[in-house]
This record gives structure tokens, sequence and C-alpha cells, in this order.
């Protein structure tokens, strides 16, 4: 029968390996509490247009097989399992725990208010970056680099010592997903503010795994 | 074999055939809401042969043969109402490519039209369990089981094709591509000598591998 033939020309799963071509896409999910928010629709669309074979997620498994997802971001509940569940994209939650860049406080003190005059900042240029390549564009990149990284820095030292760890736990995700199931497209999407760390620490693997633009997947 | 393993899929060209306007309507919006899917037009007779799918609404089964004898190239999945697995076995044996129910979320059509797509067959997950054990108590398989040569993966995925999960089902579970699910599917029938995943899954279970 037809369906048997095309079964049998697969390739075997034993094929050489393959570099892990893998993409990041940012989300910007602090807008989503305000009154002006991203078109999820957007999101909706590019991801199922670069149809990648896996879809990490910042969704723990624990809440991902029980289907308690009111904990994770709007972006990921609205968007990205729908088209997860619509198409033949496998949502792979990676994240070690619920926490955002959000949940992490800065003490009462001058560091508080900087830290919330550096959201503030932070969201107008979320604003203004107006659509998928404003947000992965050097520009738009290098803003946020450097005010979450002056964000960090008004934390108390065990919240950012949590936050890196949060990180760590989150590539050592992505990489066991990428070891996994070698050579194939992985796109992973994450809130922007975790891009100038999770960058460096997947580029140490540049062996299993090559990084793209999520033009390029 | 790289390059087009890693090509960004097409979209699916579905052409309709069904006897009431509405529910054409109605699906062919359905359909273009789904992501990786376009509707073949259906002025024309000749985008029958145009589509890579033809979903078909039959009031009666025994239409079927006839439809397929017309179009011998079409992949065609029947679209009903509770199906038995005595009516999906005639469906299939006439050549449909699957056979769909109208009880379930548009999310579901849409993985069982991707799973047709790729030459699978499509079924509801309790309506190919229940095939499955009827086949498994009236057949014998006529391949010599090598089990032990499975890999543990390959194993792993056994059950679940015993269970009826489609592809994309099992790959959401292990957290697998689909595409290696496949390339998984295609080695197990190989090393059981086996055609499909029915007949893997009725060897499994009349030799007691789940």
């Amino acid at each position: 029968m037809k369906y048997q033939k095309n079964a049998m020309q697969t390739s075997s799963p034993s094929a050489p390996t393959v570099k892990t071509r893998l993409a990041l896409l940012y989300t910007m999910g602090d807008l989503h509490a305000e009154p002006l928010r991203y078109d999820l629709n957007c999101l909706r669309l590019l991801v199922a247009d670069l149809a990648p074979d896996l879809l990490c997620v910042e969704v723990t498994q624990e809440a991902w097989e029980s289907g308690q997802l009111s904990a994770s971001g709007l972006e990921i509940r609205s968007a990205l399992v729908p088209v997860s569940a619509a198409t033949d994209i496998v949502l792979v939650p990676v994240a070690p725990s619920p926490a955002r860049f959000s949940d992490y406080a800065s003490p009462p003190s001058w560091r508080r208010d900087l830290a919330r005059w550096l959201d503030l900042c932070l969201r107008w240029g979320q604003r203004k970056a107006d659509g998928p390549e404003a947000i992965h564009g050097p520009i738009f990149q290098t803003f946020c680099h450097t005010l979450c990284t002056l964000t960090e820095l008004s934390w108390k030292p065990q919240d950012r010592a949590a936050w890196e760890a949060q990180n760590h736990s989150l590539v050592e995700s992505i990489l066991q997903v990428v070891r996994r199931d070698p050579g194939r497209r992985v796109l992973v999407v994450v809130q922007c503010q975790r891009l100038h760390r999770i960058v460096p620490l997947l580029n140490a693997h540049a062996e299993e795994l090559e990084i793209v633009s999520y033009q390029e997947l | 074999m790289v390059a087009l393993d890693r090509a960004r899929p097409a979209k699916i060209r579905v052409r309709l055939v069904g006897p009431h306007v509405l529910i054409n309507q109605a699906l062919g919006q359905l359909l273009s809401a789904l992501p990786g899917f376009e509707l073949a037009p259906d002025e024309a007779e000749s985008s029958v042969w145009q589509a890579d799918l033809v979903l078909l609404i039959l009031p009666e089964l025994s239409d079927l043969e006839p439809f397929i004898r017309q179009h011998p190239q079409a992949r065609v999945l029947l679209l009903s109402l509770d199906w038995t697995p005595a009516e999906a076995r005639i469906a299939l044996q006439a050549g449909a490519a699957g056979c769909l129910d109208f009880d379930q979320p548009a999310e579901a059509l849409g993985r069982a039209l991707h799973q047709a797509a790729r030459g699978e067959v499509a079924l509801p997950a309790e309506l190919a369990r229940d095939l499955i054990l009827n086949l498994a108590a009236g057949q014998t398989p006529t391949a010599n089981p090598a089990y032990d040569s499975l890999t543990p993966r390959e194993r792993e995925l056994l059950p679940l094709i015993c269970l009826g999960l489609d592809n994309k089902q099992i790959a959401q579970r292990l957290y697998l591509s689909v595409r290696t699910v496949e390339n998984h599917l295609a080695s197990i029938y190989a090393k059981l000598g086996v055609r499909s995943r029915t007949e893997a899954a009725v060897l499994a279970i009349q030799h007691g591998w789940v």
C-alpha cells in the first residue's frame, strides 16, 4: 500500500548525526499585563510558518504534563500551545522553575526605585520595538541587554544567583532536547530578558548546535 | 537528504467533497484557519487530482469504492460520525487513507490531515485501538518477529502504537520530533517484518510484548 511504501522510505534513525539548527525567539511577556499588548496572532503565525520540529518553551515539565499552565506566560497559553496542538510542532517544556524575570525583586531602597525606572524604560523600548525584526535587531538587543544587566545589579545577590542558576538549568534542558533528538530544527521561545544570559551559554556548545536567526531556521 | 529534511513543509492542499454546501463552507473556513493547509478550488473536477488530500463526506459507505475507482490517485479521508471498527475496516480496505469523526476538535482534524498527508493512516485513537484488537483476535502474523533487535527507544514506542496514538501524540509524549518518530517506526517495521503500525501492534499484542 502507498502509505507503507512512503513510511519505509524515511531515513534510518541511526543515520550520521548532523548539527542541530537552533533559533531563539524573544517574547515580551511583561507587556501582557498592560493595556497595550503585542499581537499574539503575529507570534502564532510566525511560529506556524517557521514550523520547527521542536519548540522549547518556558514551562516546567510538571506544569505541562498536568495541564496546569495558569502560571505560565500568556504568550505560551494563548499562542504557542494552540499552534503546537494544531500542527506537527512538538512542544517541549524546558523551564526548570516557573520564576520569570519580573518575579525577582530589588530590596526596598534606592535600588527598588532604580529597578522600577529601568523597568519603565524597558517597557518603553519593548513598545517601540514594533515587530519581530525589531525585537531581534541589534538596537533593541543592546538596549535590552544594558537595562537587564543594570536591573539584575539592583537585585539582592541571592536573587541574582538564583536567576543565573535558573538560566543555566534552562540551557541544560535545551541541550538535553538537542542531544535526545540531534539534527532537528529547534526553536526556543523565551522572554527577551534571558537573551544576554543564555546565548553565551548556548554558544559554548557549538559542536552540537548551530545558532541561527529565526528567519534562517 | 539533510537539505530536504530541514525544508519547511509546504502547505497541504485539501479538497472538500460533500453533499451539503453549508457543511462544506464551514469546513472550508475551519481548514483555512488551521496553519499549514490551503483549500483546493472546488469548481473543477481536476482539483481532486491536484489536491494532496480529499476530505470526503459520504452519506453511504458503499459510495466510497466508486469514488476511489474514479479517482485512484487521490488520498481520501472520510469524515463521518460514530465509526465502528467494521466500517473503518471496510473504508480502509476500499482504499481510504483514514476515517475521521465529526465529534472532534479542529486541532485533532488538523493533526489527522497532517498524518494522512505524510502517508499514514489517520484514525481516532479509540477507533484505532478497537480496530487493532479486532484484527489481533483473528490475524496470524506472517513475519518472524525480531523483538530483541529493537533498540530501547523503539521498544518504548511499541506500547504507544498499541494505544492507538498517532505520530504527533507519540512524539509529544517522548519529546521527540515527529520526523524522528517516523524514522523509528520505519525501523520497527523493517525489523519486525511488518508493513504498518496496525501490523506492528497486532504482533506486539499477540506476542505479549506490551
